[in-house]
């Protein structure tokens, strides 16, 4: 049975149907290919380490291993916080109402971008849907399955629909003079309103 | 260190560096009391893969590997795979030892291929000669962030005392309109930016931020809008 993002607002619950909305479904999308001798396209290998043998896609594994070298199966694993203590698990968030809070653009802006989820909001709360109208913007906590972290998630509507932006929130720098940046490890002529996002 | 040349509302250009923000902390994988290490692992060996196991044993296999594993060579599974050179096969499953021919192909949202084109290098545009630029197109926060999905974002730094009075200038003229604004490549702003050799194009927005003789200057990078695709149109 498919899952639903069920947020509440001001008490009431509102449900949402989503799938995911990637760039190549709006516009077109490049790639490169390699091609053979005879125009047909390349498979990418790897060459072992010690050259003996060609890997090929379906021939690896990966996972965790302790000091011993012994495979620790992920049902063992924990998180394990900057302080190195176990982090709490986090249940998922589909299917239970999550609590919506409002806040200012710059919350939005804090984050990068993850993903974004196109919403089917048939099932939404009057009052709400008009407070999004209005432009009004609102957190609530996402996770698509149980684990140690928990990412933002941000809902909104414009012209085109009601969407929920899933992101990672970032650590914006402040400047200042005493500290400088340092060395790190590192168309067409139109005056169009409309933004061509198709870029090449 | 990374540099952009930029230029402010008033088309004063300097050469000033960025960075890209790190996000904050999350718990990592780990079992308590012990250093665990990720690693990629050898699972089969060519014999062991699909084609191979048919050629040998007929399509239906599975009897052949509950009784004596042939798909397990006990001498090399489970072996670390570490980084390793990349190779091309040909469509024949042969070792290419001529670089292969690069086409680049454009395919439409509805999956059907519009073009194949020989690649061009596309350069970085944002430390060309003419700075990335102001392009007057603003618009509030609250409606950039309901209109295009932004997927990255630099902070741009200053390297001195002059730089620093550049970029608090242009910080605080935006956190005081408490708009973005586009920025642009190239003649008249008109082009995306692309900030490394071949790299994705994006729209940059630039956000200002003053906190007194502190200042954060955020370029919100965007490759799509949020908009509904044609395939889920309401019908």
């Amino acid at each position: 049975m498919a899952r639903s993002i069920i947020v509440s607002y001001q008490g009431k619950p509102s449900t949402f149907g989503f799938s995911r909305v990637s760039r190549n479904q709006l516009y077109a999308s490049r790639k490169r290919v390699p091609l053979d001798a005879d125009g047909q396209p390349c498979q990418r290998a790897e060459l072992s380490d010690d050259g003996s043998m060609l890997i090929v896609s379906g021939m690896t594994g990966q996972g965790y291993f302790d000091e011993s070298d012994h495979w620790v199966p992920s049902d063992q694993m924990v998180g394990i916080d900057a302080s190195g203590n176990k982090a709490p698990l986090h249940s998922a968030t589909l299917d239970t109402p999550q609590e919506l809070t409002e806040v200012e653009p710059e919350a939005l802006l804090d984050c990068s971008s993850d993903g974004v989820y196109l919403l089917d909001d048939s099932q939404i709360d009057a009052g709400l849907q008009k407070e999004l109208k209005a432009g009004k913007l609102f957190r609530f906590p996402f996770a698509a399955r149980s684990g140690y972290r928990t990412d933002a998630a941000f809902l909104l509507a414009n012209d085109h629909g009601t969407f929920a932006i899933i992101g990672s929130e970032l650590q914006i720098p402040w400047c200042e003079l005493e500290k400088p940046a340092v060395e790190l490890d590192e168309a067409d002529d139109e005056d169009d309103d409309d933004l061509d996002f198709e870029m090449f | 260190m990374r540099h952009i040349h930029i230029a402010n509302a008033a088309g004063r250009n300097a050469t000033v560096t960025y960075i890209g923000p790190a996000t904050e902390p999350t718990p990592r994988p780990g079992l308590p009391g012990h250093q665990v290490r990720f690693r990629r692992y050898l699972l089969c060996v060519p014999e062991g893969l699909h084609p191979a196991m048919q050629a040998a044993h007929g399509d239906d296999y599975a009897h052949a590997l509950i009784d004596g594993d042939p798909e397990i060579d006990i001498e090399k599974v489970g072996r670390e795979v570490n980084p390793v050179a990349r190779v091309f096969l040909s469509s024949k499953g042969e070792v290419m030892h001529a670089v292969p021919t690069l086409i680049e192909t454009i395919t439409d949202p509805d999956g059907t291929e519009r073009d194949r084109r020989e690649p061009k290098d596309q350069p970085s545009n944002i430390t060309a000669d003419l700075p990335v630029t102001w392009t007057g197109k603003t618009m509030s926060k609250r409606d950039a962030v309901r209109r295009f999905l932004f997927t990255r974002t630099v902070a741009l730094r200053h390297t001195d005392g002059l730089s620093f009075d550049f970029l608090h200038a242009m910080a605080k003229e935006l956190a005081d309109s408490g708009e973005v604004v586009l920025m642009g490549a190239g003649k008249g702003g008109k082009q995306p930016l692309v900030l490394q050799e071949n790299g994705s194009p994006y729209r940059g927005f630039l956000e200002g931020r003053v906190d007194g003789e502190r200042f954060a200057l955020l370029m919100h990078l965007s490759h799509m809008e949020l908009k509904r695709p044609a395939a889920k149109d309401k019908k």
